[in-house]
């Protein structure tokens, strides 16, 4: 990897606190001994509407909400880890991205007023920047901000976003948010869909039924400059609108979106070390995306999937994943493919089946998909 | 960053009756390929985006940037009641939930390949699009979109309004391209201040000329549109030509966003 210098208007950033929260723990330390394990845990099981699915839930107090709950645990060490000072802080832009937004507490509200024998009027005081204006109330953060909200490649895109508001010079630093909390309205939509796993989370396997659920949290300060000491430099990206379909994505554009964010980050795909993939389960992105990955390049380094370690956060995935990623590649490992046994013999490769040694320098491609033809693939490096 | 050349601008906006208008036909008006099973907030993107393309070929990384308050309020509303009454969703609700389903159908229509996002800002939605937009794509439809949900007097309890409070529908969008030839104004400046007095600092020093318009948005208790507001003033101002526009948007907590825009 050429290292590009600072300030070039394109150059790298860097992340210089992190905060996470997933069904294995809160830190980053917490995610390693069950990656390196190889083996997704044991999800809980929680109703739908048609019966019941297993959901990757976070271990919470049940005291007060479960969605600002979530954020302070992710937000809180991300802040004091980058160390700002209150001034900085104030400074600071705010990006938060997110699919379930605050309906999760508008569902837990109208739900509670239902039980209550109500008849309630759903979603009292919309607002889609709602959440990120009260973070920014709660830690003394008075810098623009930004919601995204572009289904699971939300806080990827928010990701991007922040790096751009750096290298132009409108912002010193960047809180960068990902967030998706347990709700009922997700659950049930992805049961409508038939995208629920049938069996266990199996990635590009043969016999994949779909996905596993999860929430989760994840926070990171970027700035321009940085030391040895920051965690991960984030490259480079692109995000790119595949109007193929409104659900799955066509090979053609995967591999277009993942071409243009290693051209954005002056990385070639032969320099790669890793890919972390969007692997979402379900039978037609892994197609598509095994197909992309397969065309990137004839000598494609290894590639894994890490929702079967904490479910698919959807809009959050962006940045859980990625920090999920930086927690194995600091303990130098790539984790293996929990489910995966048997290639699909339309996909043609197979993902990382045990833990794999990864070298602590050089760059990783990271995928992220969502509905409505959102792509979105960004180079991070160490 | 600044100027960027506006290529067009147009809106839609309908004051909301008392039943959901049907905008089917109007959508058929502006795009000979209206998709089917659409919803509201996207019908009413397509309708603004369309007037503002005009039937005109645009290039295919042109990206398409969408603002909103609320969003998707009709598809979560039901998708709510569906859960409250314990039956499944209906599928298409919970695909459309998704509120970059706007600049999908968009980009479909109009063949683009570029960014598809979708900003919220509590107070500043408008100027927050348009932020991204500029800072991702040399070119880029941004609009600014809101649907109303009926009835209205439950519209009017979900947005804190007075009952007698009129709502309107409204999609604005402007088409920036920085490789514009033949721009019909710019927009100069996007620029926050903290507070009054920094405000008041910039405006004795800036060089706004004398004919200047100024519209000035959520200075007293702010509707839960202000930021969308300010995108209908800035669109209007664009078509109407206006030599020199500035709009000034006060958020919540007494920061301001002012966009200027002039004629080219």
């Amino acid at each position: 990897v050429t290292f590009r210098v600072p300030g070039d208007g394109s150059a790298p950033v860097y992340v210089t606190g992190t905060g996470l929260v997933t069904c294995l723990g809160s830190g980053l330390a917490a995610q390693t001994p069950v990656m390196r394990s190889g083996r997704a845990p044991t999800p809980r099981i929680v109703d739908t509407a048609e019966g019941q699915s297993p959901y990757h839930a976070v271990r919470h107090s049940d005291e007060g909400d479960r969605l600002y709950a979530l954020l302070e645990r992710a937000i809180t060490p991300a802040v004091q880890e980058a160390g700002l000072s209150e001034q900085a802080l104030r400074r600071t832009a705010l990006v938060l991205g997110s699919s379930c937004l605050d309906l999760p507490i508008h569902e837990s509200a109208y739900l509670g007023a239902l039980n209550d024998g109500g008849n309630p009027t759903p979603i009292i005081g919309p607002g889609y920047g709602t959440v990120a204006a009260n973070l920014a109330q709660r830690f003394g953060i008075e810098g623009p901000q930004y919601t995204l909200s572009t289904a699971c490649s939300s806080s990827a895109n928010a990701l991007l976003h922040a790096r751009l508001l750096l290298t132009s010079g409108l912002a010193d630093h960047a809180l960068v948010i990902g967030v998706e909390a347990y709700n009922r309205v997700s659950v049930d939509g992805f049961g409508a869909l038939l995208l629920l796993a049938r069996g266990g989370y199996a990635p590009f396997d043969k016999e994949r039924t779909g996905l596993i659920l999860g929430e989760g949290a994840a926070a990171v300060v970027l700035a321009r400059e940085g030391g040895p000491a920051s965690p991960v430099m984030l490259y480079g990206g692109a995000s790119a609108c595949d109007s193929s379909s409104p659900t799955s994505s066509h090979p053609d554009r995967i591999l277009a979106v993942m071409q243009r964010a290693l051209d954005d980050a002056r990385v070639g795909a032969d320099q790669l070390i890793g890919i972390k993939a969007h692997g979402t389960g379900t039978a037609s992105n892994d197609l598509a995306e095994g197909e992309a990955l397969r065309r990137l390049h004839p000598e494609l380094p290894p590639f894994t999937s890490l929702k079967p370690y904490a479910g698919h956060t959807l809009g959050a995935c962006g940045l859980v994943e990625l920090l999920m990623l930086v927690a194995a590649w600091r303990d130098g490992f790539l984790p293996a493919t929990p489910g995966f046994a048997e290639i699909d013999p339309a996909i043609g490769i197979a993902p990382a089946t045990s833990a794999m040694p990864l070298a602590q320098r050089g760059a990783m491609l990271c995928n992220f998909f969502g509905f409505g033809g959102n792509n979105t693939s960004i180079v991070v490096a160490r | 960053m600044f100027p960027l050349p506006i290529v067009a601008a147009a809106g839609f906006v309908q004051p909301a009756g008392d039943a959901p208008s049907n905008l089917r036909d109007e959508v058929r008006a502006v795009t000979p390929n209206a998709p089917r099973r659409i919803n509201r907030l996207s019908e009413l993107g397509l309708i603004g985006a369309h007037r503002c393309a005009a039937g005109r070929e645009l290039a295919d990384d042109t990206a398409v940037v969408v603002a909103t308050t609320t969003g998707c309020l009709n598809d979560s509303v039901r998708l709510l009641q569906a859960v409250g009454q314990r039956r499944p969703p209906m599928p298409m609700d919970f695909i459309n939930v998704s509120s970059n389903m706007t600049g999908f159908h968009l980009a479909a229509g109009l063949r683009l390949h570029s960014s598809n996002q979708v900003v919220a800002s509590a107070d500043f939605a408008w100027e927050a699009a348009v932020e991204v937009a500029m800072l991702g794509s040399r070119r880029f439809l941004v609009g600014a979109i809101e649907e109303c949900t009926w009835p209205l007097e439950q519209q009017r309890e979900r947005l804190g309004l007075p009952g007698d409070t009129p709502i309107l529908e409204s999609s604005q969008w402007l088409w920036v391209d920085r490789d514009a030839r033949s721009p019909i104004a710019r927009i100069n400046r996007i620029q926050r201040f903290q507070d009054d007095a920094e405000l008041a600092t910039y405006r004795a020093s800036a060089d706004w000329p004398g004919e200047a318009e100024v519209s000035v948005f959520g200075t007293n208790a702010p509707s839960p549109y202000s930021g969308i507001a300010a995108a209908a003033a800035c669109v209007d101002a664009v078509s109407r030509r206006s030599r020199s526009f500035v709009c000034m948007t006060r958020g919540r907590t007494g920061q301001w966003c002012v966009t200027e825009i002039s004629a080219a």
